[in-house]
């Protein structure tokens, strides 16, 4: 959910304290999405008002910050003098958010390009990475989750519980450096290395070399996803119209398929959204431990050689990144609420 | 039924409380029953597989005794995932009951805040952070705990809420309570369980995201050490099967986060109870 | 079995808990014949629903069922009690049918009605779907829902509770079982709204023959649709015989006292006679009739009638306590503001109780909060002992509140679960001290001691926490703590609804008995009109936010001057079943179409419960 890597734990219980958006949206569909969109954008501007308060909090201020701890002091004023430095922190900001909204986050100086440049690069290859652990760790989380709840308080519930827990307690460079030793190591099943290469074509023209990485990056997911959907199942199972449909005559299976599935997913696409800023953090020490070459490794590197035009850039990027993928996520679970959806009451 | 007889009904629970027990005197006690040199390096006693030389799990690449160090790491680990951990509820639980207690557009100010730190994923928040200032262990706490406050301030908003609209509250207004009795005498009783169980999943969470710092090497600077860190060390020898150096801290992490998760479940179950009777 | 379709013999049910063993029903017997409809009282935990889902076999897996529960299945019979799920399966839909109270949580919300219903046909028939679908629509119209074309494609929360509740027959019918099992299915709804269910439901039985299992706890419910009356107690039927005998001429000591502790409305057969004009327009006029006396009850409030006019606030020497003048109450919706209450004038003298009765969604709740000063009026004013109570801040505020006491419905929240009972009686003795001063520890608990004692729960009970007590004992704790202060005005908010008859009965006499002897002013807000009718003098009716008629309650409820108010009163029914029959013959004079007068509050278009 929220912090880095870890916070699932707490990730059933903030869920729930999640806004959510289906009740809130009483005023019909178009009312909510304007609702939800204006509340994006007002997260993003704090999220720049974040980022320039870290601009100014550099070792010797941002001119020092951008330009290196190498530069000359008149390579300094001359940088102050043209960023308009020297104009009260207002006028700064507003400077700095035209040029982050047009797309100039600055010059990275120790890779020879601009920070866009060098995020757009990278941004699709993270973005493949984390989708297809998502996906993978989807198409397990839903299925295990809805039979732990049929089966719940069973031994095989308890089982999987537990081995969730563990699987989320465990780190995932660690768990990586497991499946490096196991797999590849080991059994020399799959390269321990990540596919390299510019484009995602590339990437994806090495499949075996993407399955350790993506595997590492979907254990934790589906530890917090199958106790989510687990739990949403549960209530959704001990609902009156669960009653109503066995009262009909459907059977077991057809109203955990036809009936509860259906609405037990709607609050775990919800969770994604608020899951994204977890997921991004797995990628950068996923990326990082199979030296992948995404944006995470990018912002790895950059932290080591205080590159902080770039480190800056991918906070913003990856920041805004998470708001609109919690604004889709939020839509997507109004458009499958048909009490939402119609927009009446 | 007690609150005690509930938690120990709960048998992970027991094992993950027996287990913490065990490694916190591991930790602080260790290190006098089994004292080593931690300080000074001894090369010539480098990468010595387990059981040589006197050295149970042997030494890493700077001659340091695994085993002791697992224990001095230990200490940096729990003190900073405690510290931090009640750092964040702390000021999670204030930012989240005020915001829920006084709704309207105070809690909408203060929780698009909350919103927009959740946005910055945490370990790219606490990278910027350890290339600007230099971290030590009193700052790693500062730190880790203003960055995870967000979950427990979002978790007790929603509580606060909720607690709110209780009919006894509500008639405590109505008989003319004061904000301040009403919040002291009802919503912070009921909402204090809550905190408690959360407070150990932060504890937990904060003691992974140390690890994770100082795995990708901006955590605390040696000599000092904690376990995310003698992993990174240790990552460097993995092709050559020095298991010692990364299974050790690596499983005592996982150790210490299963058992504060099984311990916090069962506090649960003794907070979720007495609410449903009530 | 000839004409039998249930025949349950011997029935034991017994829940396995974390404590132990719990016998929930105990030797039932009970048969059920075609086109007959049985009906099934008792209060809670009498093991009237535990039976009800045991002819489906629907327990939960911790339930224990011996004894037989035989259903006919054409020729066959088939005994429901240990026949594996994938067998019963067959039965639920086709043989046998259930209908539940709540219908808002009943339908599943992410699926159109017109696929529920269709589901319960294809899951016992092989016809293609869209023969399902058209039968779904013509079961919809036959459950009176106007449109049903339009309705089928539409989702649970497009529609009404009562509606909901006829989808819920819908589903139920969908196959023409023999027998549907009804459990409460009227008890979540307005009155008007169940009288149109329960018309529908003795329709469907005499037009299609099929045999109804009617769980309840309304006695006036009984009277209205069963042939047959089985009471149960503690998980045994005490009492069975036709519907009569057991209402009028009861036999056993419990179904005695469970039908005395029924608060009535007088009967109907004065109100909307043919010549409904007159009799509708002028309060008192010259009424003959109120001599059916099936049910006792009117005597018992006393003092009733202190103004013997229609005009309620003149000409009487006791002080208004408290007085609204044009209060208008808005709540929020998304930054749109909604009305609750309209321009609403109401006053309460000390020593009166003043009923404010309405159905849900009618504003009396909302009402009640502002009185409490919960609530800011959007236009008008709220007057405490003379005093503006939302303009009163600080030290003010609290003086004047120290003078009004507040009881809430939920027995179960409105007592902090983590404090003592001692100390949530004494929490407005700790805020507001007396006299001017803190209290010391032992005042408050002698204090303490003589309320519990006023209330008549033991010595001790102080000590105890609030879940260790049962629901009418928390109501009278809640009583306590209200009257802590000796208020002069006390606002009741539905004050008995979650408790059953016989509990409330108690509570009620606690409060009476109080009244008496403290002299408060008191705002009774109640759906529950015999209740209302047996405990306050004057009586307000609120439809819709806006003040129907008010008056004096023997008055109004004798001779309602207003149509809203007529049709209210005919919709409660009556525990004789003859005094019910003319009741509902009244009532149809009334509103040709069922509840089409009382439909105001329904939010969809074409609601016409």
């Amino acid at each position: 959910m929220t912090t880095a890597i870890p916070a699932q734990s707490g990730a059933v219980e903030a869920g729930a304290a999640a806004p959510a958006p289906v009740r809130a949206a009483r005023g019909g569909f178009g009312r909510f999405l304007i609702r939800r969109v204006l509340q994006a954008l007002v997260v993003i501007l704090v999220v720049s008002v974040i980022v320039f308060a870290l601009l100014h909090a550099l070792p010797g201020g941002p001119a020092r910050g951008v330009l290196g701890q190498q530069a000359t002091e008149e390579q300094i004023a001359a940088f102050e003098a043209a960023n308009g430095l020297d104009q009260p922190v207002v006028l700064q900001y507003l400077s700095f958010l035209g040029r982050s909204l047009t797309g100039d986050l600055g010059e990275s100086y120790l890779l020879n390009q601009s920070v866009s440049d060098a995020i757009a690069l990278r941004l699709p290859k993270t973005l493949l990475l984390t989708g297809l652990s998502l996906v993978v760790a989807v198409l397990i989380a839903v299925p295990v989750g809805v039979y732990q709840a049929v089966r719940r308080n069973r031994a095989v519930d308890y089982w999987l519980s537990t081995l969730a827990i563990v699987a989320y307690s465990t780190p995932t460079f660690f768990l990586g450096m497991l499946l490096i030793l196991l797999l590849s190591q080991t059994a020399g099943l799959f390269p321990a290395a990540a596919p390299q290469g510019t484009g995602i074509a590339e990437v994806l023209a090495q499949p075996d070399a993407l399955v350790l990485p993506v595997l590492t990056g979907a254990v934790p997911i589906v530890a917090t996803f199958s106790r989510y959907m687990r739990s949403a199942t549960l209530d959704n199972l001990g609902e009156d119209y669960v009653r109503t449909a066995r009262a009909k005559g459907t059977g077991r299976r057809r109203v955990v398929l036809r009936h509860v599935l259906r609405n037990s997913l709607t609050p775990v696409v919800a969770m994604l959204g608020y899951y994204l800023p977890v997921m991004f953090g797995g990628a950068l020490v996923v990326e990082q431990l199979f030296n992948y070459p995404g944006m995470g490794l990018l912002f790895w590197s950059a932290a080591q050689s205080s590159d902080f035009p770039v480190l800056l850039g991918c906070v913003l990027v990856i920041s805004v990144a998470t708001v609109v993928g919690s604004l889709l996520a939020d839509v997507v679970q109004a458009v499958l609420d048909p009490r939402t959806r119609g927009g009446l009451r | 039924m007690t609150g005690l007889r509930r938690f120990t009904r709960n048998r992970l629970a027991v094992v993950g409380a027996v287990a913490l027990a065990v490694l916190v005197l591991f930790v602080l006690i260790g290190p006098l029953v089994y004292p080593t040199e931690q300080v000074a390096t001894d090369l010539g006693a480098a990468n010595l597989p387990p059981g040589v030389d006197g050295h149970p799990l042997g030494t890493d690449a700077l001659g340091y005794d695994n085993l002791g160090r697992l224990m001095v790491a230990g200490q940096v680990s729990l003190l900073v995932g405690v510290l931090a951990g009640a750092l964040a509820t702390v000021v999670g639980t204030l930012w989240g009951a005020v915001a829920g207690y006084v709704g309207g557009a105070v809690d909408v100010v203060m929780m698009r805040v909350v919103d927009a730190g959740i946005a910055i994923p945490a370990i790219f928040l606490l990278l910027v952070l350890s290339t600007i200032v230099r971290p030590t262990v009193g700052m790693m706490i500062v730190v880790l705990g203003l960055v995870s406050w967000l979950v427990p301030a979002r978790l007790i908003r929603a509580e606060a809420l909720s607690v709110r609209t209780r009919d006894y509250v509500v008639a405590a207004r109505a008989m003319g309570a004061s904000h301040g009795r009403t919040v002291l005498t009802h919503v912070i009783p009921n909402t204090v369980g809550t905190v408690v169980v959360n407070a150990t999943f932060q504890v937990a969470d904060a003691i992974l995201l140390v690890a994770y710092i100082s795995f990708l090497g901006m955590g605390v600077q040696p000599p000092t050490t904690d376990w995310g860190a003698m992993l990174n060390d240790g990552i460097n020898y993995i092709y050559q099967g020095a298991w010692w150096l990364i299974l050790p801290p690596g499983l005592a992490i996982v150790v210490v986060v299963c058992a504060l998760n099984f311990v916090g479940d069962g506090l649960r179950d003794v907070v979720d109870v007495k609410g449903r009777t009530a | 079995m000839s004409d039998v379709v249930l025949r349950i013999r011997d029935l034991d049910v017994t829940f396995t808990t974390g404590s132990g063993e719990v016998p929930a029903v105990r030797g039932v017997d009970l048969e059920v014949r075609r086109g007959r409809v049985v009906a099934l009282v008792g209060e809670s935990g009498s093991g009237k629903s535990v039976t009800s889902l045991s002819v489906l076999g629907l327990l939960p897996s911790t339930a224990r069922v011996t004894g037989s529960v035989e259903l006919a299945d054409g020729e066959a019979v088939r005994d429901v009690v240990g026949t594996p799920e994938e067998q019963l399966v067959d039965l639920r839909g086709r043989v046998v049918s259930m209908v539940f109270q709540e219908p808002m949580t009943a339908l599943n919300p992410t699926m159109t009605l017109g696929d529920q219903i269709a589901e319960a046909v294809l899951n016992h028939e092989r016809v293609p779907r869209a023969v399902a679908r058209e039968r779904a629509v013509g079961l919809l119209r036959s459950v009176g829902i106007p449109e049903p074309e339009r309705r089928a494609g539409q989702y649970p929360h497009e529609l009404s509770g009562g509606q909901r509740q006829r989808v819920v027959i819908a589903i139920a019918l969908a196959c023409e079982p023999q027998l549907i099992v009804a459990d409460e299915p009227t008890t979540a709804l307005d009155v008007t709204v169940q009288a149109g269910i329960l018309d529908l439901l003795r329709e469907l039985v005499a037009q299609r023959g099929t045999a109804l299992l009617l769980v309840t706890h309304n006695m006036g419910v009984v009277a209205d649709l069963a042939d047959e009356v089985a009471v149960m107690s503690g998980g045994r039927i005490v009492e069975h015989g036709p519907v009569e005998q057991v209402l009028l001429a009861p036999e056993h000591e419990y179904t005695r006292a469970l039908l005395d502790a029924v608060p009535a409305v007088p009967p109907a057969s004065d109100r909307g006679s043919s010549d409904r004009g007159s009799s509708l327009s002028r309060p008192g006029s010259e009424v003959s009739g109120v001599s059916t006396g099936s049910t006792g009850g009117v005597g018992s409030t006393g003092g009733v009638g202190a103004t013997g006019d229609g005009s309620d606030t003149d000409a009487d020497p006791r002080e208004v306590v408290l007085d609204l003048r044009g209060v208008s109450l808005d709540y929020r919706v998304q930054g749109r503001h909604v009305r609750a209450v309209e321009r609403l004038d109401l006053t309460v003298r000390a020593g009166e109780m003043l009923g404010l009765v309405g159905e849900s969604g009618s504003g009396k709740s909302t009402a009640g909060r502002a009185c409490l000063g919960l609530l800011t009026p959007a236009e008008g004013e709220v007057l405490l002992l003379g005093t503006s109570v939302a303009r009163a801040r600080g030290k003010a505020r609290r003086r004047l509140l120290a003078d009004v006491g507040v009881v809430f419905q939920d027995p179960g929240g409105s007592l902090d679960p983590r404090r003592l009972v001692g100390e949530s009686i004494a929490e407005p003795l700790a805020i507001h001290g007396r006299d001017g001063r803190r209290l010391t520890a032992a005042e408050k608990r002698a204090r303490v001691r003589e309320l519990l004692d006023a209330v008549r729960l033991p010595a001790g009970a102080e000590r105890r926490y609030p879940h260790e007590f049962s629901g009418g004992q928390r109501q009278r704790i809640g009583l306590a703590r209200a009257l802590a202060l000796r208020p002069r005005l006390l606002v009741a908010d539905e004050p008995t609804s979650a408790l059953d008859v016989s509990v409330q009965a108690e509570v009620l006499q606690v409060l009476r008995d109080l009244h008496a002897e403290l002299g408060f002013g008191c705002l009774f807000i109640s759906h529950d009109l015999g209740v209302v009718h047996e405990l306050t003098d004057r009586v307000a009716v609120l439809r819709a936010g806006r003040l129907v008629e008010s008056g004096p309650t023997a008055e109004v409820f004798r001779a309602p001057r207003e149509l809203y108010t007529a049709e209210l009163l005919a919709s409660v029914p009556t525990p004789d079943p003859a005094a019910q029959r003319e009741r509902r013959a009244a009532r149809q004079a009334l509103a040709p179409v069922p509840g089409a007068v009382a439909s105001g509050a329904a939010p969809a278009p074409g609601a016409a419960l």
